[in-house]
């Protein structure tokens, strides 16, 4: 009975009705039905024979029974049924409907406009004014009657920050005197206490009741860079139990079309509430990646977006002159190529070319003069890194060149040191261990690392501080200098092997890594200020992002404080040419949950309110129509054939109405040669492929002895395939897949030589092996069937010469590749056959994106549906794309026929011999 | 529309009709062979009986035969076999309860008098004299005898049951009547008393309609006859079926015992056969008549 409980009349005084059903009842009982007139002469043997039984005088039982259930469902549908009824508040007065709205409100807030619209019925039948708030965008409270912010329902929309109370408090307080009640659609969290001070503003208004999100809650709060890999930290509103997740880290394929490029299964262990996922992936797919995202949660909270934070870096190398004569073992650039090859793209040119391109670290190797020296140092400014390299020239250069040049990190002293000379008296030197301050700190040093040769420099006050790797005996290997927002590096070996064997071991390209990867994550947040970042592409509530609209600049200094609000938002912000990602980084200390004080009341989400009034009516008009059946059946006027064709119409509603399956009568299809399409679902693109395939159908029949009849859709999952010799398959995305059945129907008729052209219809734009989204469904339609394997028409294809000489199959498109079934190379060259020898010479599948439907399609006067090009040489593709269509249903209809036709000139020339 | 035109409207239509009851019975006639009725003596006749030698005075110079009074020195009279036509009576009930017709079926008027005519076509091609049993249209030859035999026919009368018609009969002739038999059974008694009297015998015809033999009927229904004389009013038609088909039986039973009686014969024609077949029935029978 639980399901009475739930109902209720929004008229229940009509339900009285129901009490004259009884007097309903005896009245039918007492009219018997209405005879039937016959004629019928045999009439006098008829004479005087009476009835055996009463029984059909009065109206049987159980039709009294359905009329006074039609009755009874006419008067509860009058009466307004309606499951659920919600009670109705009793307060009165003016209501506010409050919306957090902040970046954690997307994960329920289809819910939230539901439960929004039934409180809204409730406030209409109570007749109140409402105002909506939406604390992430407050604006001026506005009560109006419902009937007027229905529409408005459809335009609140959670935002991607948290909720601006300040704005907040100040909309409250321009409405000082006014008293209502609110419900407050909560999305679960504290806010940092803010909300509970916010509360006891309305609680001083009015009533405030609460609908809690309960959903789960997660949050990214960073990426960070680790050795070689990154790390992903993940937080979730604290919660006792075991949550499984799958983090996703999106981004776009080399086509540019947005792509999942990894997807990772974690859980949060019972009792632990933040998890870090750690992900490795190759440099190539690492460098797409645009942002992470928790699969199934739609909330901006749940998304952390990239920039180009993973973009390989893109170095230049340089090397001093001479280079390019020794062998490639010795060049002092082959070793850092290699070393950086792995994340980093090499530029090469000209100095001046490579700055223009602003590369992220320049590689000089035993290089005295800079060229272009200006020009690198402000590029350096900029944020560049100059990594150079000591060698023999640098060694041997004057000591004042060093003390004027700004691209060096400290002053050389001449002529550098040799450890390992026959001279001298000390062995090799190894490696002292990094330093903690030092970019390297942490990098293992291999044992058999030894430095041969050094460059060394002045000994200075502040040269300590610039050394960041150093040898055992103190003397410096690698120093660094800050300049601008960049930095010089000079390595004191040489970039080859010459003087250590450092390039040789794995600590090589670990030590280049280091010094090129810009550690931005942290990096960026440093050097915001005192630049204008214009917003490019902005979240939303929903953790989509999109080109932000009407946003202004914000300052850096702002920017790097990161309280995002409605005029800057988390998104992509620019500055000149850099380009950076602000995310809101969500850590545990935001995850708070909302402690709501017990005069709060805190409802619960509801189901919704269901209207049943159509129903009952629909059931007294069903009863009606089964009565009026009944009836004609006892009074024997309902014919057994009419009262099938009934049963099977209301049985089989299936069938759809309006669609062009014609397909019932299969002796038709039959009777003459019928072209079929698919049906696609998509009403105009089924609507091409017939007109294409009736207008194929009328110039083959005017062309040829073929003359097909109307072309007809096929519905897969019920149709018979069968009668069709081809199926033209127009492939539109939104096509749902097949059934299993389908599919095993369309293997049949594959197998026993039915052929299907399928349509891309896209002038194939996006290549063969493109992933546009039409050939992504023709992927995913074409998965489960058996299509051999396939090749471009070749130019001996039977196709080509079926009916007309053809070089290439044009629709409305022209040049795309048309594939077939691949040729079977064993069975001759074609040298010795100058036809395919194929199964029977038929391709059971054509694929192809040439939009041939549309350059087919007449209508009835015969005059062109579409439009084929331009002028003359449009008619002339049409044409030819009418030419392809009449050797296909020739080929087709003819089998290995017409490849054996091409036989003939040559069996008549030996029977001339 | 002025009753002039009316009448001829109706007119025109009875004559189609009736052309139309023409073609079908030739037809149907021509698989019948009619054999004249030879009479074992010389006389009037198309076949050869005797070749007698010429008596002078006695016949006429003209009658000899050549061919045959030259092989001898004789003359010879070629004398052929006498022949007597027989009259056939003819009768179709024009009431109309015989007009009914159940969808899909011929009119049993229409049934009937097709086969009548076929008949009676197939006794005028063999010589016999045909005519109706009254006084309207008395047994004579000739193709024109049909013609109006077959206006005559298409007549429709205004009384839903009636067998008065038939009471004029040639002594010693052959009868044919059709109808349904649906009007009281003592019509047929006085009809089959006054040719039994007259040494008629004949064929009595029962035509009826395939509704009227299996009865399909359900439900509340009111039955009434053609013109409305009679009603029955049901609650349950189906309950009555296995009553009217006995009283059906019995009806043909005693109609068959009538015949028997008098001699005649009584044949069921209710469409569910072809009409040819029908149509040897009644040949074989009046045949049968005739020798027997």
């Amino acid at each position: 009975m639980a399901f009475f409980a739930t109902l209720g009349f929004a008229v229940p005084w009509i339900l009285l009705g129901l009490l004259v059903l009884p007097v309903l009842w005896i009245i039918l009982r007492a009219i018997p039905p209405a005879p039937i007139r016959r004629i019928f002469p045999a009439v006098v043997l008829l004479h005087g024979l009476l009835d055996k039984s009463h029984a059909s005088d009065r109206t049987p039982w159980w039709l009294l029974l359905l009329r006074s259930f039609a009755m009874a469902s006419v008067i509860i549908g009058m009466a307004g049924p309606i499951l659920n009824r919600q009670e109705n508040v009793q307060t009165r007065g003016d209501l506010l409907i409050l919306l957090d709205g902040s970046w954690a409100s997307g994960r329920d807030w289809s819910q939230k406009i539901e439960q929004i619209e039934n409180e809204l019925k409730d406030a209409e039948r109570a007749s109140r004014n409402v105002a909506f708030m939406l604390l992430t965008a407050p604006s001026t409270l506005e009560f109006r009657p419902v009937n007027m912010l229905k529409g408005r329902i459809a335009s609140l929309k959670p935002r991607a920050h948290d909720p601006d109370w300040s704005q907040a408090t100040a909309v409250l307080q321009a409405v000082i005197s006014k008293k209502f009640d609110t419900i407050w659609f909560s999305d679960g969290l504290a806010h940092g206490g803010q909300k509970s001070r916010f509360l006891s503003d309305l609680q001083d208004r009015g009533e405030v009741s609460v609908y809690n999100s309960q959903a789960p809650l997660f949050t990214l709060s960073g990426v960070s860079l680790l050795e070689d890999s990154f790390a992903v930290d993940v937080h979730r509103l604290s919660d006792v139990g075991q949550a499984d997740f799958t983090l996703l880290a999106e981004g776009v394929d080399p086509a540019g079309n947005p792509e999942v490029i990894a997807r990772l299964e974690q859980a949060f262990k019972a009792g632990k509430n933040d998890v870090r996922v750690e992900i490795s992936l190759p440099p190539e797919l690492r460098n797409r990646i645009t942002r992470f995202s928790i699969e199934a949660q739609r909330y901006a909270g749940a998304r952390f977006i990239l920039a180009n934070e993973l973009r390989r870096v893109e170095a230049a190398i340089f090397a001093g002159s001479g280079d390019s004569e020794v062998t490639e073992l010795l060049k002092s650039s082959h070793y850092a190529k290699r070393a950086l090859g792995q994340n980093a793209d090499i530029l090469s040119g000209q100095m001046a070319d490579i700055l223009l391109a602003n590369p992220d670290i320049i590689l000089l190797a035993d290089v005295v003069t800079v060229e272009a020296a200006e020009d690198v140092e402000a590029w350096v400014k900029g944020g560049g890194t100059l990594l150079r390299f000591a060698g023999p020239r640098l060694a041997g250069a004057k000591r004042d060149i060093f003390l004027r040049d700004p691209l060096m990190p400290v002053a050389l002293r001449h002529g550098g040191r040799r450890l390992d000379g026959a001279m001298s008296w000390g062995l090799p030197k190894e490696v002292a261990p990094f330093e903690e301050d030092s970019p390297f700190a942490g990098l293992e040093i291999p044992p058999d690392l030894r430095v041969y040769a050094q460059v060394l420099a002045q000994p200075g006050p502040e040269l300590s501080g610039k050394v960041i790797a150093s040898l055992q005996d103190g003397t410096p290997l690698v120093t660094r200098t800050q300049l601008g927002l960049g930095q010089i590096v000079l390595v004191h070996v040489t970039a080859n092997a010459e003087w250590s064997n450092l390039p040789l071991t794995g600590l090589f390209p670990k030590l280049l890594q280091r010094l090129a990867s810009r550690d931005n994550l942290s990096v960026d947040i440093q050097d915001l200020a005192g630049q204008t970042w214009t917003p490019i592409k902005t979240l939303d509530g929903f953790g989509l992002l999109s080109a932000s609209q009407s946003l202004v600049g914000v300052k850096g200094s702002v920017l790097e404080e990161g309280k995002f609000n409605a005029k800057m938002p988390p998104g992509i912000y620019q500055s000149d040419a850099r380009v950076i990602s602000r995310n809101l980084a969500l850590n545990s200390d935001a995850l708070e949950a909302m402690e709501w004080p017990g005069d709060v009341v805190l409802k619960q989400s509801s189901i919704a309110e269901n209207d049943l009034a159509g129903f009952f009516l629909s059931l007294a008009v069903l009863a009606m129509v089964i009565d009026i059946l009944a009836s004609l059946s006892i009074s024997g006027r309902l014919r057994t054939s009419a009262a099938l064709c009934l049963a099977i119409l209301f049985v089989h509603p299936a069938l759809p109405v309006g669609a062009e399956s014609n397909f019932s009568p299969e002796i038709a299809l039959t009777q003459e040669v019928v072209l079929g399409h698919i049906l696609s679902g998509d009403k105009a693109v089924d609507q091409i492929a017939n007109e294409g395939l009736y207008g194929l159908s009328k110039v083959i029949g005017e062309r040829t002895s073929v003359e097909p009849g109307q072309p007809v859709g096929i519905f897969l999952e019920s149709d018979e395939l069968a009668f069709f010799p081809l199926i033209y398959w127009p492939v539109s995305a939104s096509q749902p897949l097949p059934s299993r059945q389908a599919y095993e129907k369309l293997n049949i008729y594959l197998n026993t030589g039915g052929v299907i052209l399928f349509d891309t219809r896209d002038g194939d734009l996006a290549g063969a092996r493109g992933q546009g989204q039409v050939n992504r469904a023709l992927q995913k339609l074409t998965q489960s069937l058996d299509i051999p394997r396939l090749e471009t028409v070749p130019d001996n294809h039977v196709l080509t010469r079926s009916f007309y000489l053809l070089q290439d199959f044009p629709g409305r498109y022209r040049g795309s590749q048309l594939w077939v079934q691949a040729s079977n190379m064993q069975s001759g060259t074609s040298e010795e056959l100058p036809f395919r020898m194929l199964n029977d010479g038929v391709t059971p599948v054509l694929i192809g994106g040439n939009d041939w439907a549309s350059a087919w399609a007449l209508d009835d006067a015969g005059v062109a549906n579409y439009p084929v090009g331009r002028g003359y040489a449009g008619e002339r593709q049409r044409e030819m794309a009418f030419r392809f269509g009449v050797n296909l249903i020739m080929h087709v209809l003819t089998g290995n026929y017409k490849s054996d036709q091409v036989h003939v000139p040559a069996l008549l020339e030996r029977l001339g011999k | 529309m002025s009753d002039a035109l009316t009448l001829r409207a109706q007119a025109a239509e009875l004559a189609d009709s009736g052309g139309d009851l023409l073609l079908e019975a030739e037809r149907l006639s021509r698989s019948l062979i009619m054999g004249e009725h030879g009479r074992r003596k010389a006389g009037l006749g198309d076949h050869f009986w005797q070749y007698r030698p010429f008596e002078n005075g006695v016949d006429s110079p003209r009658s000899i035969d050549h061919r045959r009074s030259a092989q001898q020195d004789q003359y010879f009279v070629r004398q052929l076999e006498w022949k007597t036509p027989q009259a056939l009576h003819v009768w179709v009930d024009q009431s109309a309860s015989m007009r009914f017709a159940s969808k899909g079926n011929a009119g049993k008027n229409n049934r009937a008098a097709i086969l009548v005519l076929a008949i009676a076509i197939a006794a005028e091609k063999a010589g016999e004299r045909v005519g109706l049993c009254d006084s309207t249209l008395a047994p004579s030859r000739g193709r024109k005898q049909i013609l109006q035999l077959a206006k005559q026919l298409n007549l429709q009368m205004d009384t839903d049951y009636s067998l008065t018609g038939p009471a004029e009969f040639l002594t010693s002739a052959t009868a044919l009547i059709a109808s349904d038999f649906l009007s009281k059974s003592t019509d047929v008694e006085s009809i089959l008393s006054i040719a039994a009297d007259r040494g008629v015998r004949g064929v009595l015809l029962q035509v009826l309609d395939p509704l009227e033999c299996s009865f399909p009927f359900q439900g509340r229904a009111l039955f009434q006859s053609v013109l409305g004389s009679v009603e029955h009013d049901t609650l349950q038609a189906a309950d009555l079926k296995s009553e009217y088909l006995k009283r059906l039986a019995d009806r043909q039973q005693r109609l068959g015992e009538l015949a028997d009686m008098a001699r005649w014969d009584f044949l069921v024609d209710d469409g569910s056969f072809a009409l040819i077949i029908t149509l040897s029935k009644i040949y074989q029978s009046l045949s049968k008549g005739r020798t027997g």
